[in-house]
């Protein structure tokens, strides 16, 4: 009986643990995790179907809060019409936020995203450099 | 007291036995109906029925339907009556001759049978479009028995289907929407048609470009040499989708794209004017230059040796 009470005391103790972290304005978990850093990013047309040829590369040693993302996208695309989207480290979040329609077409001025760690303290701008694929 | 309680029970008990096996009146002349056809009803397409008659003892004499409005040429009621077989196909036996049409009245007369299920096509009339129509079916035996079943209304559709449009690189490749045909350049030429050119079909072996739709006014770059009729200055928005099923433009779904889809379809400026790489299952949204039709063009099929696509179009007049 007294095995049964502690067990069920060590559970206790791990849901409050659990539900112990903070929730930020969109009711995600702020953790204790320092890392942000993108490992993925990808753009997708109207079809769903990616317009990246092969990977974007990521470029994440230049400077530990800017990072640039480079894609050559296929010739043809439209670059109005494009949706973003990304893997992050752990508990990170993205701003502004991804995986809705957004004008990429402005070559000149790349759109930048920002991941944010999760403990909300530390945050890596990323710069979106696109290229259009020469006329094949 | 027990035994009153368990009295009453038994008697409810044989009540509701009595009544759960109470038998179908099977002495007189039944009928029923179905609605084949799945899907939106559109101009100039068919509303296939199956209406089922039978008698016990006697025979079936007619068959009659009069529809709301009259049907199109080819509406009638067909000879045959059905059963599926084992392995699931439909069998037809002739059952009825002299199935006549005349306006409103469809009718067949029984050859010598005592149940039959019709099948009853009815070809949707231009008269009949954005309104409601409706069937009332009835069955005649030989004691002068008569039956008879009123359909529910069904709505007619605004948009327009116009299935397996070849589109030919070189050839038959100059796509009307307003006319849902496609033409050669001699055809644009000789008839004047270069105004109502909405889309020029081509095919390449580069890679990413393949089977592919252009406006006459999409910029040369992305033409790949495209012969464009003189005086065809039409830029259609393409927004290309991948996920757009429709069983009546040849996806294998019960989906369907419905008036209200166009209607809340938005394909703005933000759109380019031509799509490269199609293929089946892909197709296209389309809204023409001047702002005439919404559209939805559906790949069947691509032939890359004879440099063919074949496609399919629902079309929606707006306002």
């Amino acid at each position: 009986m007294k095995n049964y009470i502690k067990i069920a005391i060590a559970l206790l103790a791990m849901v409050a643990g659990a539900c112990s972290y903070p929730l930020d304005e969109n009711e995600l978990l702020i953790t204790t995790r320092a890392e942000s850093y993108m490992t993925m990013f990808d753009l997708l047309d109207e079809a769903h179907a990616t317009v990246i040829m092969g990977l974007a590369a990521i470029d994440t040693i230049t400077d530990p809060n800017i990072g640039i993302v480079a894609a050559t996208v296929k010739y043809g695309t439209n670059l109005k019409v494009l949706k973003p989207y990304c893997s992050l480290a752990q508990d990170a979040v993205v701003t502004p936020k991804m995986g809705a329609w957004t004008d990429f077409s402005d070559l000149l001025n790349p759109l930048t995203y920002t991941v944010i760690s999760g403990n909300r303290e530390v945050k890596k701008t990323y710069k979106i450099v696109i290229t259009v694929q020469l006329k094949p | 007291m027990q035994r009153r309680y368990i009295n009453w029970f038994l008697l409810l008990s044989f009540l509701v036995i009595a009544i759960s096996c109470k038998k179908e009146d099977l002495t007189t002349l039944k009928n029923d109906l179905i609605k084949k056809t799945i899907g939106p009803n559109i101009v100039n397409n068919t509303i296939e029925f199956a209406y089922a008659m039978a008698i016990p003892e006697g025979k079936l004499v007619s068959a009659e339907v009069e529809a709301s409005i009259p049907g199109a040429p080819n509406t009638r009621f067909g000879p045959s009556s059905w059963y599926t077989d084992k392995g699931g196909n439909d069998i037809p036996v002739t059952v009825a001759t002299d199935c006549l049409t005349d306006g409103k009245n469809s009718n067949a007369v029984f050859i010598d049978t005592c149940a039959a299920t019709l099948r009853y096509y009815y070809v949707i009339p231009e008269e009949a479009r954005e309104k409601n129509v409706s069937f009332q079916f009835s069955c005649k035996a030989d004691n002068g028995e008569i039956v008879s079943f009123s359909s529910p209304e069904y709505k007619i559709s605004k948009m327009d289907l116009q299935p397996n449009i070849t589109l030919t690189n070189g050839g038959a490749c100059y796509l009307s929407i307003k006319q849902m045909k496609v033409f050669t350049m001699a055809d644009v030429l000789a008839n004047n048609l270069a105004g109502e050119i909405d889309l020029i079909y081509f095919y390449s072996t580069i890679a990413g470009i393949g089977h592919s739709l252009v406006s006459p006014a999409t910029l040369p770059d992305y033409l790949y040499g495209v012969p464009v009729p003189v005086g065809s200055t039409n830029s259609t928005k393409v927004s290309k989708r991948r996920d757009i099923r429709d069983g009546q433009l040849g996806s294998p779904y019960s989906q369907f794209i419905d008036d209200l889809d166009f209607e809340t379809l938005i394909v703005d400026n933000n759109e380019e004017n031509f799509v490269y790489a199609m293929a089946n299952p892909f197709g296209a949204f389309l809204f023409t230059g001047d702002g005439k039709y919404k559209a939805f063009i559906f790949v069947n099929s691509v032939d890359n040796t004879n440099k063919k696509m074949v496609v399919s179009i629902k079309r929606y007049a707006v306002n």
